[in-house]
């Protein structure tokens, strides 16, 4: 086998007929004679006003770009305000008319809002990410890091208890808030979820929890609603990942736990920038378990804020579940 | 003739100082980078190297105006593919594409180019190399070259030019399997090339100082899973079953680089005897040991191409 690449040849498929496909240059710096010919000093003086001539062209093309990009910047963080604005109003429009939850469950849903649970939540550094410089990432981020990471292996834990054809109505987890809605066919699996909440007193702060007989007697309803607790970290390590490696090990992670992975989308471009992202994936309960272990083993350039797992078709028997993932990309330090 | 081989952390460049290569005498230097892994300030200092690598070559007087480079493997994606046999060429470039395109975040930013590889008659497919890079890097290489009047006419990966140095000095295709393995800094990318049952796989990933694995790309994750690449870190190369192994780093003052390069010191790929044949010196402070020579093992791939 025989691999002989050139990639100054023209995009595509290449062929018997491929040619070389060279960018052209926007500026030409002048071949002065004095470099190839002899040097006088009359060749001299000439080649150094040119170089001179040069040197402030690119310096000013240099600050133009700079000032350029600042604007850039200045009118994306206008965007991004006004984009985070619109996320919170649809997310709160959601859960408003989240239709599939039963009422009685909705109202304690609403009520445990209504009374301020979720703004209760002692601020961490955690929530810190936003109101930083773009690109700056602090020790407070690498914290946000490695503390989202554990909460996946928290979420793994259970999931892992949850049996494998549970029907999941809504499990979500953002701001150190998780919320756990779903049906189980026997009451064990409500009281081993109980078990753990309760007994991981480092981790969660359980502010409900009750199990209940569905009204066609078929189904145990298990109703949570927790405060995921931050403990002080003492690895401080992570490795920075560019968008193309992230989607690679996003996407190799997600192949070896046997999940399917949709192309990772990214906010913005820059990644000089603290960007957001979303995850989608499809897998079983057992596949979702290990590909959330795998990631929350690496400290990443990402951290998980926002989880949402969901029973694609509530009426069917289906062993799958969407999941979406909200991240935050950070730049590197 | 004029060569820059573009690494993480360094550049090695080189010029030929005769037209002919019956009595060339070319000479390789080297420039160490401030900093690397994040891409944009790559990319600034790439080409403000590139600049003062080229307003070299102008004092050196050359004598042809063409020069070759390659870039980091890991600043582009190595991918291995099949297509079932029978499709027209666009046809081939259209799914090659999608995939590249379906797989990838900000794919309009990606130059990318389709290789033919082989043809497997009992599956009755065609096996495709594809090469993903990003244009702006691509772009800056080529537009600084012809800004100082310089003509760009060959673009190689590091790795495939490492492998291109293996082939003209070891009988390849007579091996059932080899590996070509580019070793990186601890929480750098780390790139493997694999030959086996007549199909090449490429695997990068990350590796820390405690050996814990995170894997970036892998074309084939059933063989060359995380045990065999522990395995590798580990220096298990008896576990690994290669008839032939081979290892080259850029970054041999690194001592996690080292630590694995003198446990497996009959594997460091020696490029001197092409370089030789080529009649390129390079300083004598790199000579002292196989590590540092083996830095050159990409260039030297680049220089044989022609």
């Amino acid at each position: 086998m025989s691999i002989s690449i050139n990639l100054f040849n023209n995009k595509g498929l290449q062929t018997e007929d491929s040619f070389l496909d060279i960018p052209q240059s926007d500026v030409l710096i002048p071949q002065s004679p004095v470099i190839k010919g002899d040097v006088t000093d009359e060749n001299k003086k000439k080649f150094d006003e040119i170089k001179k001539d040069l040197d402030s062209k690119i310096l000013a093309d240099e600050k133009n770009k700079r000032k350029n990009k600042d604007k850039k910047r200045l009118n994306a963080g206008v965007f991004f305000s006004f984009f985070l604005i619109l996320l919170i109003g649809a997310g709160i429009l959601y859960l408003f008319n989240y239709t599939n939850i039963p009422n009685k469950v909705f109202d304690k849903l609403s009520q445990w809002k209504t009374n301020g649970k979720f703004n209760e939540t002692p601020k961490t550094d955690r929530d810190s990410g936003f109101g930083l410089p773009e690109n700056y990432v602090t020790s407070e981020i690498v914290n946000q890091i490695i503390e989202k990471s554990k909460d996946l292996s928290l979420i793994s834990g259970i999931l892992e208890l949850l049996p494998e054809n549970v029907q999941i109505m809504d499990f979500y987890i953002k701001n150190d808030n998780l919320s756990l809605i779903c049906l189980v066919k026997d009451i064990i699996s409500g009281e081993n979820i109980k078990f753990y909440i309760y007994n991981h007193k480092d981790s969660f702060k359980p502010e409900l929890f009750y199990i209940e007989k569905t009204e066609d007697e078929k189904n145990y309803q298990i109703t949570s609603l927790s405060n995921i607790l931050v403990n002080p970290v003492t690895d401080h390590k992570y490795i920075y990942l560019e968008d193309r490696q992230l989607t690679g090990y996003l996407t190799a992670t997600a192949n070896q736990s046997g999940v399917e992975m949709e192309p990772l989308t990214i906010s913005k471009r820059d990644p000089a920038l603290i960007r957001s992202g979303f995850i989608y994936l499809t897998g079983s309960k057992s596949s979702i378990v290990h590909f959330f272990r795998s990631l929350s083993s690496k400290r990443i350039n990402i951290s998980y804020d926002e989880m949402e797992i969901k029973s694609p078709d509530t009426s069917s028997a289906k062993t799958v579940y969407d999941i979406k993932i909200g991240i935050t990309i950070f730049p590197q330090k | 003739m004029q060569w820059i081989s573009l690494s993480d952390y360094s550049i090695i460049y080189g010029i030929c100082e005769n037209k002919s290569y019956s009595d060339t005498i070319s000479r390789l230097f080297k420039k160490n980078l401030a900093s690397s892994a994040d891409s944009v300030s790559y990319l600034y200092e790439i080409k403000k190297h590139l600049q003062s690598i080229f307003s070299f070559f102008e004092q050196d007087k050359p004598t042809d105006r063409k020069v070759a480079f390659t870039i980091p493997s890991d600043k582009a994606e190595i991918l291995f593919n099949h297509v079932e046999t029978g499709l027209e060429e666009n046809q081939v470039n259209e799914v090659l594409d999608w995939r590249v395109k379906n797989s990838l975040p900000d794919s309009d930013k990606l130059f990318i180019q389709h290789y033919f590889l082989n043809k497997k008659e009992e599956t009755q497919e065609e096996r495709y190399l594809t090469v993903a890079v990003q244009s702006e890097l691509r772009n800056i290489i080529a537009k600084t070259a012809l800004s100082y009047g310089f003509e760009p006419v060959l673009l190689d990966l590091g790795i495939l030019s490492a492998y291109k140095l293996l082939s003209k000095s070891f009988p390849l295709q007579a091996y059932e399997n080899w590996g070509l393995w580019k070793i990186g800094k601890e929480n750098d990318v780390q790139n493997l090339l694999v030959f086996n049952d007549g199909e090449m796989y490429h695997i990068s990933f990350i590796s820390d100082n405690s050996l814990d694995i995170t894997v970036l790309q892998n074309t084939n994750p059933q063989k060359y899973d995380t045990i065999f690449l522990e395995n590798l870190m580990n220096n298990n190369f008896d576990n690994l079953n290669f008839e032939k192994f081979f290892i080259y780093s850029t970054s041999p003052n690194n001592i996690f680089v080292q630590k694995r390069m003198d446990a497996n010191a009959q594997q460091i790929i020696n490029p001197l005897p092409v370089l030789s044949k080529y009649k390129v010196r390079i300083e004598q402070k790199y000579l002292t040991n196989k590590l540092g020579v083996s830095q050159f093992s990409e260039i030297a791939g680049l220089i044989s191409r022609f």
